[in-house]
Formats: structure tokens, C-alpha cells, sequence
């Protein structure tokens, strides 16, 4: 991919915007490599929770757990991704505000659509991506997925959201 | 003969049980009457009420009921309807009041479910309020706490509460007795998992030491390609460590044992032999644990509770407890077919802050429907679900190891890959549901 714009808060809008189609297009390692060697993917299990460090989470996983999560996905033996689920990403709202130089957060609001084993599933999720500017370009520095229904009961899930 | 009457123990025999105990609405509906509405089952943790008024809701059986602090510290258990018209009286997760105030019409009830008021009492005949237990919340007949656990039946009779635990009390006494001031705190919310499947698959599943090389391949396979990580000692080594476990060979989980009990509860041994996971860890922040666990109870006494290795402790019908890790799970049957867990984890009190955090980062690898391993195994519940709806065999096979039972000071030991934790569990289940009587 290439960013066409020179706007810094614009190109981290589009980061974001490309995370959720490599994930649409099944493309996790790409997916992957867009995310910082230190940073983290969180799914909070309750809402308005604030911390990782003093309650449940959904997912909490760094990059190092994250690229565990990938080499699974790769798996011919992954039981709950047979056949392969298929996602589209629709988002919107998006928002990018600059944290100082080289550190923008973007906000936007995410309707996932889930096709699992013939059925549809809904994910609604508030999303907010840390952007880092570092020596590879602009990377995910963190990704926090706040479901809607973050502490409803869910069937089991694979694939990042 | 009406289904009232009906004997279901003929569907679990000693070595095979038949697939419509997995798929039988009318099983289901014997089960949540013969077990469901009398056996004890786990309702909530005092922690979470800890003061007067303060109330929980939650379930027994299939009803909803809130669990409320009362005067003088006492617990009940208060179905959640008003008397008057049916309403729920409350409708968030938790709260804390001295009255319980029905939205509808506004009649009030105190902790132990007494009206204490209501509107317009002139328009009732003058012996309407003399019928106190007709204008009381219904409450379940029996509640009792262990070590603050809390219990309760909705069958005024029956065992009491040691003894329908017998000896699986152990993994809350494990549990409890790992807090250097003997006390744990429910903490850190709850984790939800649905799958459509019969609730007894979670709980055969959780003792199931044969399935994990098989439904968990591809995250050991995953966690064998960083090795590296597996080193690291805080919690993303945790969850490296917990992925490769799974990876054992047969002979290996042969040699763990599963405990089983009378009443069905089975526990079995831990498999965790290396790095942070294990029990015998020496880093730093265990160090700091074990000296304030020592010096609260003493050294030797310390060792003797670290020393109880296990893992999974199911208490039949639906509990499922890991003392080591601080965690407990609750299956709830919401349907033949629809099933609900739900985790929670527990502080132990005294102990340094970064065991909670360990323990919570456990329970999400461990029990999120997210987790690297959960979601297989319930992938694998709906897939059994579907199975047994299909043509082919009525009868399941559960007689892997039953040559090798053997008793020992009043447990079943069994080697780790025996099939006995199911076979306990439909001995109870076949006890219970041969009982008819009133509550059906």
C-alpha cells in the first residue's frame, strides 16, 4: 500500500483504514507487521474498564502473543476456523488527534460483520488506535477494541477483530 | 406413565450413556428439577456483599435471585419477583439499599424479603397483611457460606451442604487457605462464554486429559515456534507456558492421577512443570508470597498448602474450581442445547499485588471465548451437539480406563487418561435423576 497524503493525522486514518482490510482480506501476517515490536491489542470484558491490570479481559496480548495468535490462524488443525471466517470491517467516525509529535490516537466506530460456519455474527466496537511514527513509518503502536457487548456472553473467536 | 415418574437413570449406565441426555428436551427439564432445583450450587462470594444492604443478583438452578446482605450481616437468597404482580424488583447486576423497592407499584421489602410497606393498604380487607409469608419475597429455603463461598437449594431438605461436598471441599479450603490472611476477594469482573451445546460437555471436558494434544494442536504448535518466549517470566510467558503444556504426550498425562469423589466431583493433578506456571516457581514474585504466606502461617505449614498441586476441581453438577490459580468457573444450562460459563478470579489477601494480575491474565488465556484455547473447545461442544443429533450410534462409549479404577482411602484413582471424571459425573447424575417426587 501506499500513503498518498501528506497530512500526518490523514495517514494515520488511512493506517487504520488498511488495518481493517488486511483483516478482511485474511492477510495476518501484513496485518501483523503493522503493529510496533512493543505494542499491545486489548479487548476489554467490561465497560468503561480502564485498565488491563486490574480486571478480566477479553484479550490482552502483545505483540509477541499477538504473532503466537497469526501462527495459530496459519494452523490446518485451528478446529473453530473450519471453514475460514470471513469479516467486513465497516468503519466510521474516524478521527485523528495529534499526542505530540510523532504519536497520533484515532478513534472510530466499527460494525463488524462475521460470517462463521454459514451463520452471521455483529461486533460492534468502538475502536481507538495508538499511531507511532518510528524509523518503518507509521505503525500501530496499540489497538483497543471496546465491544458494545464487551460483557455479554460470546460464542468462541479466532481471528483479531 | 407420566415423565413425573420417569426413571432416566437407564440412559448412564456404568460404561455408555445415551446421546439423548445430551439432546432430550425432556431430560432437560427432569435435570433442572431433579438436580437443578435441590442439589447445592454455588450462588456467590461474600466478598461481593460485603455490607448491609449490599445485593448481587444472580441464579440458582434456572431461577434469577438476588443475593442480599441483611441486618446483622445474614445472607438471602431472594427470588427475583415481586409478590404482588411478578415484576423483576431489580434489574442491574448489583446494587446496595436497605429496601427493596418494586418499580411497579412500590411495595417494599427489607433484606429478608418481609413487606414492609406498600400503597393504598386501605383498600385491602383487614387480614389481607396478616398472611406475612404470602406477601413475602420467595426466598430459597436453604443458604449456607463455606469459608465464604456461598451455596444454597431450593429443596428445604436433602444432604446438607458438607455433606453433598465431601471431600472436593478441599479445593476451596486449597483455595482459601492460600491467602496469608486466610481471606480471598472476588475481584476483577467476569469472563462469558456461550456455546450451543449440552452443559455436560463443559464439565466432562474440564477433566478431559486426552483432548488437549488433539483440539489445542494448533496453539501448541504455534507456542513451539518461540520457545524463546516461554522463558520470559511475566505474563506472556504465562500464556506460552500454558499453550505448550497442552502438547503432552499420552504416557506423560498418564502419569498425573484423577481424585474422584462421592457425589461425582473429581479433581485432577496439575500438569504445569515449567517456568511461571508451575508450582514450584522461584521467582521474585513468589519469593515475596511464600515469605508472606510463612509468616502468617509458618513455614512448614506454608509448604504442606503449596504442596496441593492440582488443576481442575469440578463440585458437581456445574462448579468448576482452580485453587492454584485462584479461579472458578459456573456452567449454567440455559437451554438442552445452550449453555453459559462464566469465570471469575479471586485476590488472595496479603498476598503481593503481581499474583492477582498473573491470576487474572490466567483466567483470560484460560476461559475467554477470545482465548487460544477456549474457543476450540467450544467449537468442539457444538460440534458434538450437532453429532449427536445425526444418524448413527445412540449409545456413547465411556468405559476408556475402567479396568483400572482403583480405590484409595475413599477416593477413585484413576491414571490421567481414564475416562472416569464422566463416569463419576453420570453415577451422581444417575442418582439424582432416579428420584422423582414433588419438585418435577
Amino acid at each position: 500500500m501506499t500513503h498518498i497524503s501528506s497530512d500526518p493525522a490523514r495517514e494515520a486514518i488511512e493506517l487504520v483504514e488498511c488495518e481493517a482490510r488486511l483483516l478482511d482480506e485474511r492477510r495476518f501476517d501484513d496485518w501483523l507487521s503493522l503493529f510496533a515490536e512493543d505494542s499491545w491489542y486489548w479487548m476489554p470484558a467490561s465497560w468503561g474498564q480502564n485498565s488491563p491490570d486490574d480486571s478480566l479481559s477479553l484479550v490482552f496480548e502483545d505483540r509477541r502473543l499477538l504473532a503466537l495468535r497469526v501462527r495459530r490462524l496459519a494452523s490446518p488443525v485451528i478446529h473453530v476456523e473450519q471453514p475460514s471466517s470471513r469479516t467486513h470491517h465497516h468503519l466510521s467516525g474516524l478521527r485523528a488527534q495529534s499526542v505530540s509529535h510523532d504519536v497520533f490516537e484515532v478513534q472510530s466506530m466499527q460494525l463488524i460483520v462475521m460470517l462463521r460456519a454459514a451463520e452471521k455474527q455483529l461486533f460492534s466496537a468502538h475502536c481507538q488506535h495508538q499511531v507511532v511514527r518510528g524509523t518503518q513509518g507509521l505503525q500501530i503502536a496499540a489497538k483497543t477494541i471496546r465491544l458494545i457487548d464487551c460483557d455479554s456472553p460470546h460464542r468462541g473467536l479466532a481471528v483479531p477483530l | 406413565m407420566s415423565l413425573s415418574d420417569f426413571d432416566f437413570s437407564a440412559l448412564a449406565s456404568e460404561s455408555a450413556v445415551h446421546r439423548s441426555v445430551y439432546t432430550d428436551p425432556a431430560v432437560f427439564a427432569a435435570e433442572q428439577a431433579r438436580i437443578f432445583r435441590r442439589a447445592w450450587l454455588y450462588v456467590g462470594h461474600e466478598s461481593q456483599v460485603p455490607s448491609v444492604g449490599d445485593w448481587l443478583l444472580t441464579r440458582l438452578g434456572p431461577d434469577e435471585m438476588i443475593l442480599i446482605r441483611g441486618e446483622e450481616g445474614a445472607l438471602s437468597l431472594l427470588h427475583n419477583r415481586c409478590p404482588h404482580r411478578g415484576a423483576r424488583l431489580v434489574a442491574a447486576e448489583r446494587g446496595s439499599s436497605r429496601h427493596l423497592i418494586c418499580p411497579y407499584h412500590a411495595w417494599s421489602f427489607d433484606p429478608a424479603g418481609r413487606l414492609t410497606g406498600l400503597p393504598l393498604p386501605e383498600g385491602y380487607a383487614s387480614t389481607f397483611l396478616d398472611d406475612a409469608s404470602a406477601r413475602q419475597v420467595a426466598r430459597a429455603p436453604r443458604l449456607q457460606s463455606y469459608r465464604g463461598f456461598i451455596f444454597a437449594s431450593h429443596a428445604a431438605e436433602g444432604p446438607s451442604l458438607p455433606e453433598f461436598l465431601g471431600g472436593s471441599a478441599f479445593a476451596i479450603d486449597n483455595l482459601v487457605d492460600r491467602a496469608p490472611s486466610g481471606r480471598v476477594t472476588q475481584v476483577g469482573g467476569a469472563l462469558r462464554m456461550l456455546y450451543r451445546g449440552n452443559w455436560k460437555l463443559f464439565m466432562e471436558n474440564a477433566v478431559d486429559l486426552v483432548h488437549p494434544g488433539f483440539v489445542h494442536a494448533s496453539a501448541v504448535a504455534a507456542a513451539r515456534a518461540d520457545r524463546e518466549a516461554a522463558t520470559l517470566t511475566g505474563v506472556t510467558g504465562q500464556v506460552v507456558q500454558m499453550q505448550l503444556a497442552n502438547g503432552l504426550r499420552p504416557a506423560e498425562w498418564n502419569e498425573l492421577s484423577i481424585h474422584g469423589f462421592s457425589g461425582g466431583h473429581v479433581s485432577m493433578d496439575s500438569f504445569y512443570r515449567q517456568g511461571v506456571i508451575a508450582a514450584q516457581r522461584d521467582d521474585p514474585v513468589f519469593q515475596r508470597y511464600f515469605e508472606a504466606l510463612a509468616g502468617a502461617q509458618g513455614e512448614e505449614r506454608a509448604r504442606e498448602i503449596l504442596s496441593i498441586d492440582r488443576f481442575n476441581n469440578l463440585l458437581w453438577p456445574n462448579l468448576s474450581i482452580n485453587s492454584r490459580f485462584q479461579a472458578m468457573r459456573v456452567v449454567q444450562p440455559l437451554a438442552v442445547d445452550l449453555t453459559q460459563v462464566t469465570s471469575w478470579c479471586f485476590a488472595l489477601e496479603g498476598a503481593p499485588e503481581e499474583m492477582t494480575r498473573l491470576t487474572l491474565r490466567f483466567l483470560t488465556a484460560a476461559a475467554s471465548p477470545v482465548s487460544l484455547v477456549a474457543a476450540d473447545d467450544l467449537e468442539l461442544f457444538e460440534r458434538c451437539q450437532r453429532g449427536f443429533a445425526g444418524a448413527g450410534p445412540e449409545w456413547l462409549d465411556i468405559s476408556r480406563g475402567l479396568a483400572v479404577d482403583r480405590e484409595v482411602d475413599g477416593e477413585t484413582i484413576a491414571p490421567g487418561t481414564s475416562e472416569l471424571p464422566i463416569r463419576l459425573q453420570f453415577a451422581s447424575w444417575r442418582h439424582w435423576m432416579s428420584q422423582s417426587g414433588s419438585a418435577v
